[in-house]
């Protein structure tokens, strides 16, 4: 392995900031950027190992959603909803090789629209909202609980 | 902003002044939507030294809003006018010439700024007293005759139905415009949502469009002054309710970090003899927090365009957008 590995540069880029940048800063607003810098930093230095496992798990998890909502594609319900094309536009992109995760996630967005407004009931919507559910604990897992309200 | 250009500048905006000196000019954090100086000025008038501490807001290179400095400027002039709680605007300059950007210059207040947790620490009495202070702003502000301020330049809604439509498209115009092309498949389910269940307003109102925990100063005796007057507008005053209800700026289950919530809205109802519409109201918390997800979004599109180098924006990606997506999922029974 190539040493320093990412997370290393960036923990010694943390140091700097830290250690050597700020102490030098005149002005509150200054402070708070290298402040805010750092924090982002260390962020990052997750990020760099954890984003591509979650977009992996987003696709592998999305590509799976619409495998299971391939059957409702001729749904009467979903016809006459106007969702349809959202479904099938879905489907299109998951069976694309590497899987569309942006189409795939534009697609389920018009999908949880009609969740929203009580147009897609039933299994499609079950599928959907355990998508989602599982979307948003992914996001928590990977930002962490960090309100910085509170 | 510096000390020499904005010296010059004022020497030429207060003729009667002699012996113009900015002091302590110092950027300072907070208001990123806006570049904030602080400064001190002192001059000499009529024979006398005078002193008078202010502050200075640059438009940005990049940031959360796109906002017209000038209208900011004349709603904070109008509301000063009005008799709100508000620092005392005192030049605007439109002429990019003078500090590089669009600025203004207004009176600098005393007093500190808290949401959520932070706010949730001081003391019961503290809180329940900027509560009834700031219920108080946000009634006054509602109830102003804004024909009668011939505020009608802000933009009045041909009917009642029209702020929740507007808003509504407003927000998802910038969304469509910010999202860099990236699905968010709970955002786009609320505007779904928005858009199917549009509510009518009981009167048209001005709305502060940001009245909520942390952009108001205070000290220990209470509510000093509100800020943040950019993205003011004429619509539904339960607009600023649902706005200053939303988890994001709360703690627990105190709205603003303050009260408790039904306590809240019953405080609002006290102050403006009007009944909380909760339905309206839920349509604009839904709004409200997909709106913040839009302000996220627009921020993080300018930093990663190199528009600002502020890296506030990155952590509304960590910080603040899972928030608002939860409590958007939650509210629209996604989850």
């Amino acid at each position: 392995m190539l040493r320093p590995t990412p997370k290393e540069i960036i923990a010694g880029v943390q140091r700097t900031i830290g250690e050597t940048l700020m102490p030098e800063l005149k002005t509150p607003f200054a402070i708070s950027q290298a402040g805010t810098a750092s924090m982002v930093l260390g962020a990052m230095a997750e990020w760099i190992e954890s984003i591509p496992k979650h977009n992996a798990l987003e696709t592998e998890d999305l590509k799976q959603t619409f495998d299971a909502l391939r059957p409702h594609g001729e749904s009467a319900i979903l016809e006459a909803a106007g969702f349809r094309e959202a479904l099938e536009g879905g489907v299109r992109a998951s069976d694309e090789e590497p899987p569309d995760l942006n189409g795939m996630e534009a697609a389920l967005g018009a999908l949880a629209g009609g969740v929203a407004t009580g147009t897609i009931v039933g299994p499609v919507a079950a599928e959907v909202r355990g998508y989602l559910k599982r979307h948003l604990e992914r996001l928590r897992a990977l930002f962490g609980n960090n309100s910085p309200f509170g | 902003m510096d000390t020499l250009r904005l010296t010059a500048y004022l020497k030429h905006k207060m003729p009667q002044a002699t012996d113009v000196c900015v002091l302590n000019l110092v950027r300072i954090p907070g208001g990123s939507s806006r570049e904030t100086y602080s400064f001190d000025l002192e001059w000499t008038e009529s024979g006398a030294r005078k002193t008078r501490p202010m502050i200075g807001r640059r438009d940005p290179t990049g940031g959360l809003l796109k906002s017209e400095r000038e209208r900011e400027y004349k709603v904070v002039d109008a509301m000063y006018r009005a008799g709100v709680k508000i620092p005392e605007p005192l030049f605007l300059e439109l002429d990019s010439a003078v500090m590089e950007r669009p600025f203004f210059i207004m009176h600098r207040m005393p007093g500190r700024t808290a949401a959520g947790a932070a706010a949730a620490v001081e003391p019961e009495a503290l809180r329940r007293k900027l509560a009834d202070e700031f219920m108080t702003e946000m009634a006054r502000l509602h109830q102003l005759d804004w024909r009668a301020l011939g505020m009608e330049w802000l933009g009045a809604p041909n009917d009642l139905a029209e702020p929740a439509r507007t808003q509504t498209q407003h927000w998802l115009n910038l969304y469509q415009q910010d999202r860099m092309n990236e699905a968010w498949p709970i955002i786009d389910a609320a505007f779904a949502w928005l858009k199917a269940n549009p509510v009518v307003a009981d009167r048209i109102a001005i709305v502060h469009g940001d009245f909520r925990a942390g952009n108001y100063l205070f000290d220990d005796s209470g509510l000093i002054s509100m800020l943040d007057w950019e993205m003011t507008h004429l619509g539904d005053p339960l607009e600023d309710l649902g706005w200053s209800t939303m988890r994001l700026w709360g703690h627990g289950s105190l709205a603003g970090g303050l009260i408790d919530r039904e306590e809240y809205l019953a405080l609002y109802e006290q102050k403006t003899g009007a009944i909380v519409d909760r339905a309206r109201l839920f349509f604009y918390q839904v709004l409200g927090n997909a709106k913040m997800a839009v302000i996220c979004l627009t921020g993080i599109r300018a930093f990663a365009e190199g528009r600002t180098a502020d890296p506030t924006m990155v952590i509304l990606l960590n910080m603040v957008l899972p928030t608002l997506l939860e409590d958007l999922a939650a509210e629209l029974k996604l989850i």
